[in-house]
C-alpha cells in the first residue's frame, strides 16, 4: 500500500510538471500580455520598458527556466494585472470556491440519495417515473440556462434570493451561495439519484436483503441499514471525483451569479493574458483533479478490500 | 457474429423513452439539414425596417417572422434552424474525433499492453488533468483565425480520454476471449485480428458512448459560445444565440428561451437515445 | 412515454410562468425626500463588470482601475465637473508659465494633505514622479507623457537617480523645467500618472500592496478592499476641498456581470446604472417606463468612432477610394440602428473639444453619387474587383456597424468581408503594418485637447513596426510639421486654428471615415442629485449628493408582494402596482 501510494505521488508530480510545461508555453502563445498591461494608449517606448520589466523580452526557454526555478520555491510569480503575488490571489479565492463546492456537494449528496432512494422504494410507480424524468432533465439542462432562469425567476421576480454576489458575513456568504449551489448541484443530484436508484434496485433484490425481510425487519430498517449502506460506496466515490473538478471553479455559474471565486479569476486571466495567474489557476485545478482521483482510489481500496489495486 | 442482435432491436422497440429520443434526434437532424429550405429568411440579414420598432425594439412573433426578431432584427426562426445546423455539425464532428482517437488509443493500449499501454494511459491521465473549460478557452485564443473547425477540433481533442479508457477495458477482456485467441492461433495478422475480430465487438459500446458524447458536445459548444469563444459572428449557433441574448434576458426572455429549449430538447433526445441503446444492447448494465 | 410528456409539461409550465410574470421593478423603489440644496451624507453604490487590477496611480490604465484611482488620488491640476475642458487648480492653487513655455512654477495649497493627515509638500511630488518614471521600480504605461521634463531620458535609462528638471525652492513650490515648450503639458499633469503619493505609505506597504491598501490625497480613502468583488471607500477627512465630496462613502462592486448590475439597480441595490451596465434592450425598456424615464440621462461624450483605412494597403492607397468610402456611409442609419446611443460625426474633433465646429467646412457627408464619382476617379467605375477585409473587435456594437457598412459599401462596388477578432488580437493587428486594410477604430481621449485627438492617430511618428498608434499608417510631412508647430504655439486661439487646419488636411486625405460620437447613458435613483457625467473621469462620484431616500408607499406594497412571491401574482393578476 505504502509503495503504491509513493508511486502514485511520484506519478502525480510528473503529471503536474507536464501540465505546467504545456500550460506555460500555451499561455505565452495566447496573446501579448503587454497589450493588456499597457492599455491601448501607451507609446512604443513605454511598452518596451514594460516588456523588459516582466522579462517578456527574454527567450521563452529562459523564461521557462525562471518559472521552474520560482515554482520549486513555491512562488508562482506576480500577476501582470493585479501586480500582486499569484499565491495571494489564489489563496483569497480558494475558500470562496471551496464554500460553493462544499455546498454543491452537500446538496448533491442529500438530494441525490433522498430522491434516488425514493425512486428505488417506489419502484414501478408514478413516483419513479417522475423522478427518472426529472433527473433526465437535470442531466440535460446546461448550467448557463438553468442558472439564468433561476436568477431571473427566484431572485429578480420573486425576490427570494439575493441577486448574485458574495455577501458580507459568513452566514451571508452561505445564503448567497444557495442559489448558485442549487444550480450547480442540479446536474450532480440527477446523476447521483440515478446511481443510488440503480444500486438500490439491485441490492433490494439481493439474497441477504430477502433474508433480513424474512427475519421480520421493518421495511425502513431494510432500506436504510442494508440497501442504502451498500449503495453509498459508489456515490461517495463519484462525489470524490467531482470534488476535484470543483477546484477549477464553476466558470459559468460564477459568472452568472457574480461569485468571486477561482472560476472568475481563471476566466479573467485567460481573457486578459495574465500568464502567471493562468499558471496558478491551472496548476491548482490540476492538483485538485489529481487529488480527487487519489482520494477516490484510496477510498475504494480502504472501503472495499476486493478492489485493492494491483 | 451478428452486428445487431435482433433481441436488442426488440428491446429498443419496446422502450418508449428510447423511441422518443430517436424521434427528437431525427427531427433535429432533419430540421437542421433542411434549414435552407425551411428558413423563411436569410439568418444573417438584419431586416431592420420590418423587425425593429422605430425605437429599435425587436418585434414579437408575426406571420412573416414566426418567432419574432432578435436584437439586430434578424429572423429568430431562421437563426434557430441554421444555428441547429452549426451546433449539430460541431457536435457530430467533435464526436467523430472523439470516436477516432478514443478507439484507436484504447484499442492499441488494450490489445498490445505492456510499455505502450503504460505510456498511452499515462498520456490519457495527463490530458484528463487539464481543466477542460479553461483549456478550451485558451486554445481557442491561440488560433489567430477562429472558426467552426477550431471549436470542434479543440472539443474533440480534449474529450476522447474517457472513451479510450472504456475501449481499453473492453479490449482487455476481448483479448483473452476464445475467438480472438483462436484467430491468432490460426495465424491471422494483427491488423486483421483487430479489425475483423475485436473492433466489431466494440461497436455497440462505442455507439452507445458516442451518442451521449454528442449530447455533451452540444452542451460544450453552447457553453463555449456563452463565454464568447465559440463560432464567429454573424454565424448563428444555439450557443451564440444564447450569448447574444445575454443582456436581453430580462427585457425579451423569448430570445433566451428559443435557443435554450432547442438545446435542452436535443440534448434530452440524444441522452434518451443513448440510454435506450445501452439498455437494448446491455440489459444488465 | 410518460417521462417525455412530463418533461414537456414542465417546460411548458416554465414558459407560461415566465410569460405570466410582469416585471416587478417598473417603478423606483425609493424616492427622494425633497430636501433643498446639496447635503452631506449617505453611501453611493455602483458596479462594473471588470475588476480593478490596481489603484496605484503609476500603473492603473484600464477603465475600471482608473475609476478607483481617480477616487483615491489627486494631482496638481484637474478638470472642472461641468462646462469647459479647461485645466483648473487642484493641489496647486496657482502656477506660472515662464521661459517661453519651458518652465512651470506651481504653488501648492496650504490645505493640501494626504489621507493620513500629513501635509503634501513639493518634495512629495518629486518623489512620486521619480517613482513613476523609474522603469526598474514600477513599469508605468503612461511615462511617455512626461518625456519633455528635463532629465527624463537619463532617469529612464538609469544614468541618473533624480529628475534634473524638478526643483523645490521650498515645501510649497515646485518648479518643473522642460527640455522644450509644450502647450499640452498641464493636461499631462492632470492625468493620474502624475498623482502625488506619500512616500511613507508606499515604503511601509511595498509597491505591490500600495495599489490596494495605500492612501493618497484624493477625495476618498479605501475603507475595505475585498478582492474580486467589492471596494468600500469613505470620505477623506483631509481632502483639500472642504465642500466635496458630499457622500460619506462609496461602495464600488466589481466583476458584476452586466445583467446583474441592471437588475440590482432596478431593485434598489445600486444608485447608478451607467453606460456599461445598460444593454441596448435595457436602455429601451427603461425609456418606456414612465416612472423611470425622468432619471435617464444622455450626455454626449468626447469620443470619435470611425472606420480607418490603411493608406499603405490596396485599394486604400488610393485617396479617391478612401474618399468614396467617406461619402458612402449612411451615418444616420447607423445611429438609428444603435438606438441613438451614438450621434453622427462628420469630422475629427468632437463637440466640447476646443476647435470643434458645428459648421465644419468640407465636412464628410453621406452622398452616394459623389461616392460613385470618386470610385470612378480611382479607376473603378464598375467597382473594385477584389474582396476587402473589414476588421471589427468584440461586442454587439462593432458587429452592427460592420454589417451596415458592409451593405453601404456594396452599393458603391466595394465588397468587404467582416472579420471579428478578440480585443487584444484586434489591437495587435491594427498596429502592425500591412495587416488590416480597413478597421473599426476610434479614439477615447486621455485629455480634452485637440492635440490628443490628432497626434496619436495621425502623426507619422506613431508608425512603428509593432503597436503603431497610427492605425491608418498615414504619412503627410506638411501635416506633421503643422501639428508639431501647434504643440508649442503659445497663443491659444492660433493654436486651435492650427489644429483646425490639420483637421482639414485629414478631411482631404481621408485616412479615416469619421462616423459617430458616443453618447453616455446613465440612470440614477430618484434621490441621487447633481449627477453629471464628468467630461473626463468615468463615473466620478465626487460632486453628487443624496437626497436621503425615503421608501415610497408603493415600494412598501411591492416589497410585500415580492415577499408573498407567486401568491401575490395569483392574487393580483392584472393589477399594476
Amino acid at each position: 500500500m505504502i509503495a503504491w501510494l509513493a508511486r502514485r505521488l511520484a506519478w502525480m508530480a510528473l503529471v503536474l510538471w507536464l501540465v505546467a510545461t504545456a500550460t506555460f508555453f500555451g499561455a505565452l502563445s495566447i496573446g501579448d500580455p503587454v497589450q493588456t498591461l499597457a492599455g491601448p494608449h501607451a507609446t512604443a517606448r513605454d511598452r518596451a520598458y514594460i516588456r523588459a520589466h516582466y522579462h517578456l523580452d527574454r527567450p521563452r526557454t529562459t523564461q521557462y527556466a525562471y518559472f521552474l526555478g520560482s515554482l520549486a520555491r513555491g512562488d508562482l510569480g506576480q500577476s501582470f494585472r493585479y501586480h500582486r503575488p499569484v499565491t495571494e490571489l489564489v489563496g483569497e479565492r480558494l475558500p470562496r470556491t471551496m464554500l460553493l463546492g462544499v455546498m454543491t456537494l452537500a446538496i448533491e449528496f442529500v438530494l441525490g440519495v433522498a430522491v434516488g432512494t425514493l425512486a428505488a422504494v417506489k419502484r414501478r410507480t408514478r413516483v419513479e417515473t417522475a423522478v427518472l424524468g426529472a433527473t433526465f432533465l437535470g442531466i440535460s439542462l446546461p448550467t448557463f440556462l438553468s442558472g439564468k432562469l433561476c436568477l431571473m425567476v427566484f431572485a429578480y421576480w420573486f425576490g427570494w434570493f439575493p441577486l448574485g454576489g458574495y455577501g458580507t458575513t459568513a452566514l451571508d456568504h452561505v445564503w448567497h451561495g444557495v442559489l448558485p449551489a442549487l444550480v450547480l448541484g442540479l446536474l450532480g443530484t440527477s446523476s447521483e439519484a440515478r446511481l443510488v436508484r440503480n444500486e438500490m434496485v439491485e441490492t433490494l433484490q439481493a439474497d441477504y436483503v430477502r433474508t433480513a425481510r424474512a427475519k421480520g425487519a421493518s421495511e425502513w430498517q431494510v432500506v436504510v441499514h442494508h440497501a442504502l449502506r451498500n449503495a453509498l460506496l459508489p456515490v461517495l466515490t463519484s462525489l470524490g471525483l467531482s470534488f476535484g473538478a470543483l477546484f477549477s471553479g464553476a466558470i459559468i455559474t460564477e459568472q452568472i451569479f457574480a461569485w468571486p471565486g477561482l472560476g472568475r479569476l481563471a476566466y479573467e486571466s485567460v481573457t486578459g493574458f495574465d500568464v502567471p495567474v493562468i499558471m496558478g489557476t491551472v496548476l491548482l485545478a490540476s492538483t485538485g483533479i489529481l487529488a480527487g482521483n487519489l482520494v477516490a482510489d484510496v477510498g475504494y481500496a480502504v472501503l472495499d478490500p476486493r478492489i485493492r489495486r494491483a | 457474429m451478428d452486428l445487431v442482435d435482433p433481441r436488442a432491436v426488440a428491446r429498443f422497440r419496446r422502450n418508449r423513452g428510447a423511441l422518443a429520443g430517436l424521434v427528437i434526434v431525427l427531427v433535429a437532424v432533419v430540421l437542421s439539414t433542411l434549414a435552407p429550405l425551411l428558413a423563411p429568411h436569410n439568418p444573417d440579414t438584419p431586416y431592420k425596417n420590418r423587425t425593429l420598432t422605430t425605437q429599435g425594439v425587436p418585434i414579437g412573433p408575426t406571420r412573416e417572422f414566426p418567432l419574432g426578431a432578435d436584437a439586430v432584427g434578424r429572423c429568430e426562426l431562421s437563426r434557430v434552424l441554421y444555428g441547429g445546423r452549426v451546433s449539430l455539425i460541431v457536435a457530430f464532428a467533435a464526436t467523430g474525433i472523439v470516436v477516432l482517437l478514443g478507439t484507436l488509443v484504447g484499442l492499441v493500449a488494450g490489445y498490445f499492453g505492456g510499455t505502450l499501454d503504460t505510456v498511452l494511459m499515462r498520456g490519457v491521465d495527463t490530458l484528463m488533468t487539464f481543466p477542460f473549460m479553461l483549456t478550451v478557452m485558451a486554445l481557442n485564443r491561440v488560433v489567430a483565425r477562429p472558426g467552426l473547425w477550431v471549436v470542434f477540433v479543440v472539443l474533440g481533442a480534449l474529450s476522447w480520454t474517457s472513451l479510450a479508457r472504456q475501449v481499453r477495458a473492453k479490449t482487455l477482456q476481448l483479448r483473452e476471449q476464445e475467438f480472438v485467441l483462436a484467430a491468432r492461433a490460426l495465424g491471422a495478422s494483427t491488423p486483421r485480428v483487430l479489425l475483423v475480430h475485436v473492433l466489431p465487438n466494440l461497436a455497440t459500446l462505442i455507439i452507445v458512448i458516442a451518442t451521449s458524447v454528442v449530447a455533451q458536445m452540444i452542451l460544450a459548444e453552447s457553453a463555449l459560445s456563452m463565454l464568447g469563444v465559440g463560432v464567429v459572428p454573424p454565424t448563428a449557433s444555439w450557443g451564440s444565440m444564447l450569448q447574444e441574448s445575454e443582456s436581453l434576458t430580462r427585457a425579451v426572455p423569448r430570445l433566451t428561451l428559443v435557443p435554450g429549449v432547442a438545446i435542452v430538447l436535443t440534448v434530452v433526445g440524444f441522452n434518451l437515445l443513448g440510454e435506450g441503446l445501452r439498455d437494448a444492447f446491455d440489459p444488465k448494465g | 412515454m410518460p417521462s417525455i410528456r412530463r418533461a414537456s409539461a414542465v417546460v411548458a409550465l416554465a414558459l407560461t410562468a415566465l410569460a405570466a410574470c410582469r416585471d416587478p421593478h417598473t417603478h423606483p423603489r425609493y424616492e427622494g425626500a425633497g430636501l433643498p440644496g446639496p447635503r452631506r451624507g449617505g453611501t453611493f453604490r455602483f458596479a462594473m463588470d471588470g475588476d480593478v487590477g490596481t489603484a496605484d496611480p503609476a500603473l492603473s490604465a484600464d477603465t475600471t482601475s482608473m475609476i478607483a484611482t481617480r477616487m483615491l488620488h489627486e494631482c496638481l491640476v484637474d478638470y472642472a465637473a461641468r462646462g469647459t475642458a479647461d485645466v483648473v487648480p487642484a493641489l496647486a492653487e496657482r502656477w506660472e508659465v515662464t521661459d517661453e513655455g519651458r518652465t512651470y512654477t506651481f504653488h501648492l495649497r496650504p490645505s493640501a494633505r494626504f489621507g493620513n493627515g500629513r501635509a503634501v509638500t513639493s518634495r512629495d511630488f518629486v518623489w512620486s514622479w521619480e517613482r513613476m518614471l523609474n522603469p526598474r521600480r514600477v513599469p508605468s504605461p503612461g511615462a511617455d507623457n512626461y518625456r519633455l521634463i528635463d532629465g527624463y531620458d537619463d532617469l529612464r535609462e538609469g544614468r541618473a537617480q533624480h529628475l534634473r528638471g524638478l526643483t523645490t525652492p521650498d515645501d510649497r513650490t515646485l518648479v518643473v523645467r522642460l527640455s522644450g515648450p509644450d502647450r499640452t503639458f498641464l493636461h499631462a499633469l492632470a492625468l493620474r500618472f502624475a498623482a502625488v503619493v506619500p512616500r511613507e505609505s508606499v515604503e511601509a506597504l511595498g509597491d505591490a500592496r500600495y495599489g490596494t491598501e495605500g492612501v493618497g490625497a484624493g477625495p476618498f480613502l479605501v475603507e475595505h478592499w475585498e478582492p474580486g468583488f467589492r471596494i468600500t471607500f469613505r470620505r477623506n477627512p483631509y481632502y483639500w476641498d472642504p465642500e466635496r465630496p458630499r457622500v460619506d462613502g462609496v461602495i464600488f462592486e466589481v466583476s458584476i456581470a452586466r445583467h446583474l448590475q441592471f437588475m440590482r439597480f432596478l431593485s434598489g441595490e445600486l444608485e447608478l446604472a451607467h453606460n456599461y451596465s445598460l444593454s441596448t434592450a435595457d436602455y429601451l425598456w427603461i425609456g418606456r417606463q414612465t416612472a423611470w424615464r425622468p432619471y435617464l440621462q444622455r450626455t454626449p461624450m468626447a469620443t470619435i468612432g470611425a472606420f480607418m483605412m490603411n493608406t499603405e494597403m490596396r485599394p486604400f492607397d488610393n485617396v479617391h477610394v478612401r474618399r468614396a468610402v467617406t461619402f458612402a456611409i449612411d451615418r444616420d442609419a447607423l445611429c438609428r440602428a444603435r438606438n441613438y446611443r451614438i450621434q453622427p460625426a462628420w469630422g475629427l474633433l468632437p463637440p466640447s473639444i476646443p476647435g470643434h465646429r458645428d459648421a465644419l467646412p468640407n465636412a464628410q457627408r453621406f452622398d452616394p453619387a459623389e461616392a460613385r464619382r470618386e470610385m470612378a476617379l480611382a479607376g473603378y467605375p464598375n467597382g473594385y474587383p477584389d474582396e476587402v477585409e473589414l476588421w471589427i473587435g468584440e461586442g454587439e456594437a462593432g458587429l452592427v456597424y460592420g454589417q451596415l457598412i458592409q451593405a453601404d459599401l456594396a452599393r458603391i462596388g466595394l465588397r468587404v468581408r467582416i472579420k471579428q477578432a478578440s480585443g487584444a488580437v484586434y489591437y495587435g493587428a491594427l498596429g502592425r503594418p500591412g495587416t488590416v486594410p480597413m478597421g473599426f477604430t476610434g479614439w477615447q481621449m486621455d485629455y480634452p485637447d485637440p492635440a490628443n485627438f490628432i497626434e496619436p492617430s495621425f502623426h507619422s511618428r506613431n508608425i512603428q513596426p509593432e503597436n503603431s498608434a497610427n492605425h491608418a499608417f498615414y504619412r503627410n510631412a506638411a501635416f506633421d510639421a503643422l501639428v508639431d508647430r501647434a504643440r508649442v504655439e503659445p497663443d491659444r486661439a492660433r493654436r486651435i486654428a492650427m489644429y483646425q487646419e490639420a483637421e482639414q488636411m485629414l478631411l482631404r486625405d481621408a485616412p479615416w471615415a469619421f462616423v459617430y460620437n458616443a453618447v453616455d447613458l446613465s440612470v440614477v435613483q430618484p434621490y441621487v442629485k447633481n449627477w453629471v457625467p464628468h467630461p473626463v473621469w468615468n463615473y466620478y462620484p465626487g460632486d453628487l449628493w443624496l437626497d436621503l431616500p425615503t421608501r415610497a408607499w408603493r415600494a412598501a406594497r411591492r416589497d410585500l408582494a415580492a415577499a408573498l412571491g407567486p401568491l401575490a401574482h395569483l392574487a393580483n393578476p392584472g393589477g399594476a402596482p
